[in-house]
């Protein structure tokens, strides 16, 4: 009977190891019972229920064979991952489970009576980048680079982030240590745009860089997308980066999750609200404060009052209406505090003393509305209504922003033939800001910022509207039927800027040539503009005559991917692409006559600007570690009236990222290797005294015309994942610039400005953190 | 670990880094500290305006210096972006054998290079305000004293500039002034031995209130902010800049009796916004 067992057991594993196709051989395992169960017998009978699930996550298992042995009785779980084995006689029975990409499943069970069991399948490894290529997965828009939450979980270097994990892809410019903006193809930081769910949100990082303001595993994707980007996005020269939200929560069972590292706690818990409905809440709350406050206990030119704090909340609820309509609502907050008193002034800007304070806080409550017509109509409107409340202060410098936002997109999409796909949308932002403003005047050269001149202090107060009003058409015409392997996407996208009274036509043309089932050729062109930043036309501190930026942007992609071919190489994508800025806002020393008078221009849009380069982005395998290897060309160019065309402060000529993970069960290990071209700096050649502000100004020379040392950094980390059957708990430990290599981020200068001396970037910093999902 | 720590939160702050910096307030090369004007600002019809700088030579040993001076109505360079008077533009220059400013003067003798120079005078040219907008009417224009100041030899140069503010405002910017300098709360009398606090006598260093415009015209009120700045020629500050009522820490070096050269400590009063005042204390070998 064993040797017959142990036939049977090779004979099923050989039909499930690659894939779970059902046995010719059993039957359903209700039609087994019968047959299993000779009619008259006079002893008892007894049932088994198995429900089977995922070890650790309590994930169930759908769509699954489970065999009984000896009765060669088969059964598939049910869509609660339930099955059933009717009318057994007493005795020993074997359950085996064999599923790919999980440990197979053996376990005698003696039956006596009737059996209610949770059998717990093993995931036969935890770790590994997923095999798709990013960017191809969501085919919304082609310059659209995705990683799931799969990929950024476990990414190495980015410490499980999001917007951490974007900085790791090609495009991303390298930005200082405790910088948390994003900056894409050279462009200008403020050139690139934040959102959740495709609503604009004013920050994207926690202070410092360190957290994206959605807890990751409140994360289903990040978007990010850079030149040639689509009609559904603007208002932002550089491009987008945008956080989606999860989507398909559980409605059968309850997750949760907790988690804490060297920086922070928080966690989740998602799960069924009702029949149907589905809810989540995320949230976060640093405790590195207490560290700092600890550090500079004994610090006698600094004390924290509110050491550096951040924390963010995340509530969604979900609720299908019926088979074609489903609603939800969301709330996201975010808050970065910090208040320190510095008992002298800083050193190269006397005015700049006292209390510091900096608060982001902003909330966002977001409805949504989604109905499919039919299958070739489609509608959503979704909401985003918030406040934003920015405030800073240094002695009696303020800046205090109160913005009131609403803003409404709405798409509307239609198959009006075969081949032809369109949707309209609306974009709508609706600002209303009060700003309190006393500040003395700055100026900035290539970088060089002088201090601030208390002699020309002002206070102002504004009440702005300032809606910016969107509309597009987005077109996807398939050329297949004509037998042309072409798919067409004349797009066309107008915006209002009510700040600078202007209305832009931009069109936006891409086109797909597919040159084999595997790889495809694209082209993108289009027009972008972006309003100035409201301080700049502000009539006291800038020129209410600035009008929006420009961009005009130029994309070649070539992607292939490799999954059909027995090579190490998995995918392949090469990128060209072009940027020609003008009516870029630049400083001004003019003086114009406006209304009769003499006045200071101080801004202009006379600036003009060209970032060309190249990227590409591979992902391939030696032995059995996986490597995503990202690099990236470009040029970043700036012009301004009768001067030579200087590089931008984002001129980083070469990006390198090499990431390798190797996974091995519940083991993983990775390492990050990112080597970039030193960034440009505008080098200071002497200072004169300011006999008024008792500080000395900085003379800048030739602008951006010198670089920093490149930057290299290699990081390393280890997870280990401890499974139980309704548990996973997961430690890390990472070491950030394992060579301890003294990158150079920036320059501090003595008083005169006669001797300057580098400011490093991190030295090796181990970290760790824990994480448990229940 | 603390150190880590340290790094990481000025790395965040952006303000400062342990460097190897002199110190602002050690005085140890030649330095202007300072230009007061005996109107820091003038109407629109413009006048003569008397300017005394305020400068440190503490390694001259009684040399000759130069100051050269060049004035213009500012057009950028308060702001950093340019070095000096724009060619085309009206301005005036000069330059001073500094010497001859105060013949005889009691301030460059080898013992003692720290404090005022005599004055000298410049003319501000009437209507400078004549075709500004009424905000800057109000708030006023600025006219750049530029001062380069120089040893004979040329090897030590240092430069300054000073705004002269004119505006059609009726209440003009008055200098602020310095109470006495005090040591341990009590007026200096011997070198002292160990640390001591260093403040000034308050009571006529009262902050004035005035109005500005702002970009709509309206009218806001605002209080000057006073500073102190604190400079020694030996021993070390624990703040080279305080508030009025700050004190701040000196641990003096060795004493003038042994190094046989006079110990100054000198304070500037500034309302950051043109007005400027001084006081000193010296201990003789």
């Amino acid at each position: 009977m064993n040797k017959v067992t142990a036939l049977l057991l090779i004979f099923l594993c050989q039909q499930n190891a690659l894939a779970t196709e059902l046995p010719q051989t059993p039957q359903d395992s209700t039609q087994d019972a019968t047959q299993v169960s000779p009619a008259g017998e006079q002893e008892k009978r007894w049932d088994i229920k198995l429900r089977v699930q995922e070890k650790g996550s309590k994930k169930r298992l759908t769509d699954i064979n489970v065999f009984l042995l000896p009765e060669r009785a088969k059964s598939t779980t049910d869509a609660k991952g339930e099955v059933n084995f009717l009318n057994l006689r007493s005795g020993d029975y074997q359950v085996v489970i064999n599923l790919t990409g999980y440990l197979k499943y053996e376990e005698t069970l003696s039956l006596k009576e009737n059996l209610n069991k949770v059998v717990y399948l093993e995931k036969d490894s935890y770790y590994g980048f997923e095999s798709s290529t990013t960017g191809q997965l969501f085919k919304k828009d082609r310059v659209q680079k995705s990683l799931t939450q799969k990929e950024f979980l476990t990414l190495p270097g980015s410490g499980g982030d999001p917007v951490k994990a974007v900085q790791n892809l090609s495009g991303v410019n390298r930005v200082a240590s405790g910088n948390s903006q994003i900056v894409i193809q050279g462009s200008e930081p403020e050139d690139t745009a934040y959102s959740i769910n495709s609503h604009p949100v004013p920050i994207v990082f926690h202070f410092g860089g360190i957290s994206s303001i959605l807890l990751p595993e409140a994360t289903e994707r990040v978007d990010l997308l850079s030149a040639g980007y689509g009609p559904e996005y603007s208002r932002a020269l550089g491009g987008i980066v945008n956080l989606e939200t999860l989507k398909q929560l559980p409605t059968d069972r309850t997750e949760s999750l907790v988690f804490a590292d060297f920086f922070n706690t928080g966690g989740f818990i998602k799960g069924p609200a009702g029949d149907h409905a589905s809810f989540l809440v995320s949230g976060r709350f640093s405790y590195i404060s207490l560290f700092l406050k600890e550090a500079l206990k004994d610090n006698e030119n600094a004390a924290f009052t509110i050491a550096p704090t951040w924390s963010d909340l995340f509530l969604t609820y979900q609720t299908p209406l019926s088979d074609r309509a489903r609603t939800s609502i969301s709330f996201l907050f975010s808050s970065d505090e910090l208040k320190f008193l510095m008992d002298e002034p800083l050193i190269n800007d006397p005015s700049l003393r006292g209390e510091f304070y900096q608060r982001t806080q902003f909330y966002r409550i977001m409805p949504r509305y989604d109905l499919d017509l039919n299958n070739d109509n489609k509608w959503f409107l979704s909401a985003s209504v918030g406040k934003n409340l920015v405030r800073f202060n240094a002695g009696e410098t303020l800046l205090d922003f109160d913005v009131q936002s609403l803003h409404i997109r709405s798409e509307y999409e239609k198959k009006i033939r075969p081949n032809l796909k369109t949707t309209l949308g609306i974009d709508n932002e609706y600002d209303f800001l009060i700003a309190r403003v006393n500040a003395a005047t700055s100026q900035e050269i290539g970088g060089v910022r002088t201090p601030f001149d208390q002699t020309q202090f002002r206070k102002v107060q504004v009440t702005q509207k300032a809606p910016q009003i969107g509309l597009y058409v987005k077109n996807e015409f398939s050329l297949e039927q004509l037998e042309k392997p072409w798919i067409l996407y004349p797009n066309l996208r107008i915006d209002h800027f009510r700040l600078t009274d202007e209305t832009y036509l931009q069109p936006r043309l891409s086109a797909d040539y597919k040159l084999t089932d595997n790889s495809l050729l694209s082209f993108a062109w289009g027009l972008y503009y972006q309003q100035p930043e409201p301080q700049k036309a502000n009539a006291t501190f800038g020129n209410p005559d600035l009008k929006a930026q420009r961009a005009e942007h130029y994309t070649v992609i070539f992607k292939r991917d490799f999954l059909d071919a027995a090579i190490p190489l998995e995918s392949l994508e090469f990128k060209l692409f072009y940027k020609y800025l003008s009516s870029l806002v630049i400083n001004s020393t003019a003086q114009i006559e406006k209304d009769g008078s003499l006045i200071f221009e101080k801004f202009n849009n006379k600036g003009k600007g060209r970032i060309q380069g190249a990227e590409i982005n591979t992902q391939f395998r030696t032995v059995d570690i996986k490597h995503r290897l990202s690099y990236t060309f470009s040029q970043s160019f700036r012009k301004e009236p009768e001067k030579d065309e200087t590089p931008s402060a984002f001129d980083q000529t070469h990006s390198l990222t090499l990431l390798s993970q190797y996974g091995a069960g519940k083991w993983n290990f990775g390492s990050r290797l990112r080597s970039v071209t030193g960034s440009p700096f505008t080098p200071i050649v002497g200072a004169t005294f300011d006999a008024d502000n008792d500080s000395y100004v900085p003379i800048a020379g030739e602008v951006f015309k010198k670089r920093r040392k490149a930057f290299t950094q290699i990081d390393v980390r280890v997870d280990r994942t401890l499974v139980k059957n309704e548990s996973l708990w997961t430690w890390y430990v990472e070491l950030q610039n394992l060579l301890n290599t003294p990158n150079e981020e920036s320059y501090i200068y003595s008083y005169n400005y006669k001797e300057e001396q580098a400011i490093t970037g991190l030295p090796l910093i181990p970290s760790f953190g824990i994480k448990g999902e229940f | 670990m603390k150190k880590f720590l340290l790094i990481f939160i000025l790395f965040f702050l952006g303000a400062c880094s342990e460097n190897d910096f002199p110190s602002v307030s050690e005085l140890n090369s030649l330095r202007i500290l300072g230009i007061k004007a005996n109107t820091p600002e003038l109407n629109n019809s413009g006048g003569t305006v008397q300017l005394t700088p305020i400068i440190a030579d503490p390694n001259g040993g009684g040399r000759n210096l130069t100051l050269s001076l060049t004035h213009c109505l500012d057009t950028g360079i308060s702001q950093g972006l340019l070095t000096d008077c724009p060619a085309g533009s009206p301005s005036t220059s000069s330059q001073i054998d500094v010497a001859s400013l105060s013949p005889g003067a009691q301030l460059f003798s080898a013992s003692d290079y720290v404090g005022a120079l005599a004055a000298f005078s410049i003319n501000v040219p009437a209507g400078l305000l004549t075709g500004r907008s009424e905000q800057d009417q109000f708030n006023g224009v600025s006219y750049i004293v530029l001062l380069t100041l120089s040893s004979a030899d040329g090897s030590e140069v240092t430069k300054a500039f000073k705004r002269i503010i004119i505006t059609s405002r009726t209440e003009l910017n008055q200098n602020p002034q310095i109470g006495d300098i005090l040591i341990d709360n009590n007026n200096p009398s011997n070198f002292p031995v160990s640390a001591v606090s260093l403040i000034t006598q308050t009571g006529a260093d009262q902050a004035e209130s005035y109005l500005l415009k702002d970009g709509d015209n309206k009218t806001l009120s605002r209080t000057e902010k006073i500073q102190i700045a604190w400079y020694a020629n030996q021993g070390s500050l624990s703040l080279g800049k305080t508030d009025i009522s700050q004190s701040t820490i000196w641990k003096p070096g060795e004493s003038p009796s042994v190094t046989n050269k006079k110990a100054t400590i000198i304070a500037l009063l500034f309302d950051l916004r043109g007005g400027v005042d001084f006081k000193k204390i010296s201990f003789d070998p």
